[in-house]
């Protein structure tokens, strides 16, 4: 019911044609020296979305968010974010990103920094309004030391600024590490109320699926820097079933787990068997190598 | 941490002044530090004149660090802590370019450094200047060139500016210190070492006949040659033996005349420009090269 709600929001900003993906990867790849962190990436999270960006540690979760920034750039492929290439305009305008570990000017106190940023944005949006009442939204005084802040509070400074570029695309690493359950509760507020109110796409990643489960309706499923699954949410538990059965079940199996003479296996297909959870439903694909059924235990 | 140096090294010069004036007048010769006579040297005057030689050679050679000193604090952190502390993952996705953003932050980094040095350059010309009457100090010798004028300001910013071309390379910001500061001491050293090549000098001639040993030059001496009748040079270790130290050459081992090269008073601010000018084109080739690999090495920034 929410995205529905949010798709009517979809091209409320500007006139003309709008693209319909917010974020557009296509056959990205990105090296470090020898190793790949990422290889063949192709999703695309459409506009108006909250999208999960899930994978394990090591996935390439922070490299695909610091491409899309132009902080980064592909070795291959194509990337394009709000209609533009970040290799060549850099920070797409329109787009904001929070860093996993919310760099900040820790001796500057929160009214210097949010006054930083205002300069910084000089030459393009900013709503000091709205960044000023989202910090005294979440109770933080503004001559408070960014570096004295708690890891929530430090998070949604962070969270203000970016927002107070008044972004049509948030992009947020890993926005609730190191957050207490008040806290993550709090931020994920702060940022749903933006998505909500202004129709702003939102890219969050995090390893931890439980975190965003709730909030999310489209999901990028990243391992081994390949994208593993990417799409609605909805539809994406609708296109699988978890059966349970004494032998191994016919169709496209995702991955499977033996459990003495019993079979339990993800497969993509409509029919027999229970809707997966989210959880279940990334953990298949995390750990499917080629769809076969292992031994509870033994390496799939 | 650069502006308490200077705050401090301010507080010290006045009260440097206030010692010395002090002391002066307690020994009733107040006049000594504003012109200085035979007398200043001996007698009575001997204390005032025996007791602040130390601290006015230290306060001079702190002079000389100080301002680099303030350069290298002011630069050494601009951008290599921005790499250190992770904030150029925040500056480079803001709407600002990379060259902008390294323009504004060294503008506002430098500007303010500037004007602390030369607030407290003109502060030590002050203080120091009964020092100066007492000990006879020119300007144009080495310690007191390097503390007067405009050079304060170029040392200033030519340390900035090799901190910033090193912070745009090394990823440290303590690097980047120890890297800034032995450049800075080669650079200081060929500098000082070619100062006085830059100009010809003056020279004092004095008949053998009436030269006492002393000559009455408004300048810094630079070499000291013995001529013949002919014009001949003769040579210092031939005068030394032969005329030994009678006081006098004439007609001594041949010389007639003595000549004292010399670096004229009156060359302070043209040596002052020069020496500047060097430093401003070096400077301005290391801002430039630092803005550039900062372009390169920044990740992001609006295009």
């Amino acid at each position: 019911m929410r995205w529905s709600l949010m798709r009517g929001r979809v091209g409320s900003r500007g006139v003309g044609p709008v693209p319909e993906g917010a974020v557009r990867f296509d056959g990205v790849g990105k090296r470090f020296g020898g190793r790949s962190a990422l290889r063949d990436c192709t999703f695309e999270v459409p506009r108006g979305r909250v999208a999960a960006l899930v994978g394990p540690n090591g996935a390439g979760k922070t490299t695909l968010l610091m491409v899309a920034t132009g902080l980064l750039r592909a070795d291959e492929g194509r990337v394009e974010v709000l209609g533009a290439d970040p290799a060549r305009v850099g920070m797409p305008p329109g787009a904001s990103f929070v860093a996993q570990d919310k760099p900040l000017y820790g001796t500057f106190r929160v009214r210097e920094m949010l006054r930083a940023a205002a300069a910084l944005n000089a030459r393009g949006r900013w709503d000091a309004a709205r960044a000023a009442g989202l910090v005294e939204a979440a109770g933080i005084g503004f001559d408070e030391r960014v570096g004295a802040l708690s890891p929530g509070g430090r998070a949604r400074v962070a969270l203000a600024i970016a927002l107070g570029r008044d972004p049509e695309l948030l992009l947020l690493d890993e926005p609730l590490a190191e957050l207490d359950p008040l806290a993550r509760r709090q931020v994920m507020g702060a940022v749903l109320a933006a998505s909500a109110e202004s129709g702003t796409t939102v890219v969050l990643s995090s390893h931890v699926i439980a975190d965003v489960e709730d909030a999310c309706d489209h999901l990028v499923l990243l391992g081994g820097g390949r994208v593993r699954l990417d799409g609605a949410v909805e539809d994406l538990l609708a296109q699988h079933r978890v059966i349970t059965g004494a032998t191994e079940p016919d169709g496209a199996v995702v991955h499977g787990s033996r459990f003495g003479r019993q079979v339990e296996a993800l497969v993509r297909g409509t029919g027999d068997g229970e809707p997966p959870t989210l959880d279940d439903l990334v953990m298949g694909y995390l750990q499917a190598e080629d769809g076969r059924v292992a031994a509870a235990g033994a390496p799939s | 941490m650069a502006f308490g140096l200077l705050a401090v090294t301010g507080v010290a010069l006045a009260v440097a002044r206030a010692v010395i004036e002090g002391r002066a007048a307690a020994l009733g010769v107040g006049v000594c530090l504003t012109e200085a006579t035979q007398q200043c040297f001996t007698g009575p005057v001997q204390p005032l004149y025996a007791g602040f030689r130390e601290t006015f050679t230290m306060m001079r050679a702190w002079l000389v660090v100080a301002a680099p000193l303030v350069g290298v604090i002011v630069g050494a952190g601009l951008l290599a802590r921005e790499v250190e502390q992770r904030t150029v993952l925040f500056v480079g996705t803001q709407a600002i370019s990379r060259v902008g953003w390294w323009a504004r932050t060294v503008a506002m980094a430098l500007v303010p450094a500037v004007v602390g040095v030369l607030a407290v350059t003109l502060l030590a010309g002050w203080a120091l200047e009964p020092y100066a009457v007492l000990y006879r100090q020119e300007r144009i010798g080495t310690l007191d060139f390097d503390i007067s004028g405009i050079w304060p300001v170029a040392a200033t910013v030519l340390a900035f500016a090799l901190a910033a071309a090193f912070g745009a390379v090394l990823r440290s910001s303590l690097a980047v210190v120890v890297a800034t500061v032995g450049v800075w001491v080669v650079l200081y050293a060929s500098l000082s070492e070619t100062r006085y090549d830059l100009l010809p000098d003056a020279v004092d001639v004095v008949p053998a006949a009436s030269y006492t040993g002393f000559f009455d030059i408004d300048g810094l001496p630079q070499d000291l040659v013995y001529r013949g009748a002919g014009g001949e040079v003769v040579d210092l270790g031939v005068v030394a033996r032969t005329c030994g130290s009678s006081g006098t050459t004439d007609l001594c081992a041949g010389v007639t005349q003595v000549e004292l090269y010399y670096q004229p008073s009156s060359l302070f601010w043209p040596l002052q420009a020069l020496q500047s000018a060097v430093v401003a084109v070096l400077a301005s080739g290391l801002l430039a090269f630092s803005a550039l690999r900062w372009r390169r090495v920044m990740p992001g920034g609006a295009r």
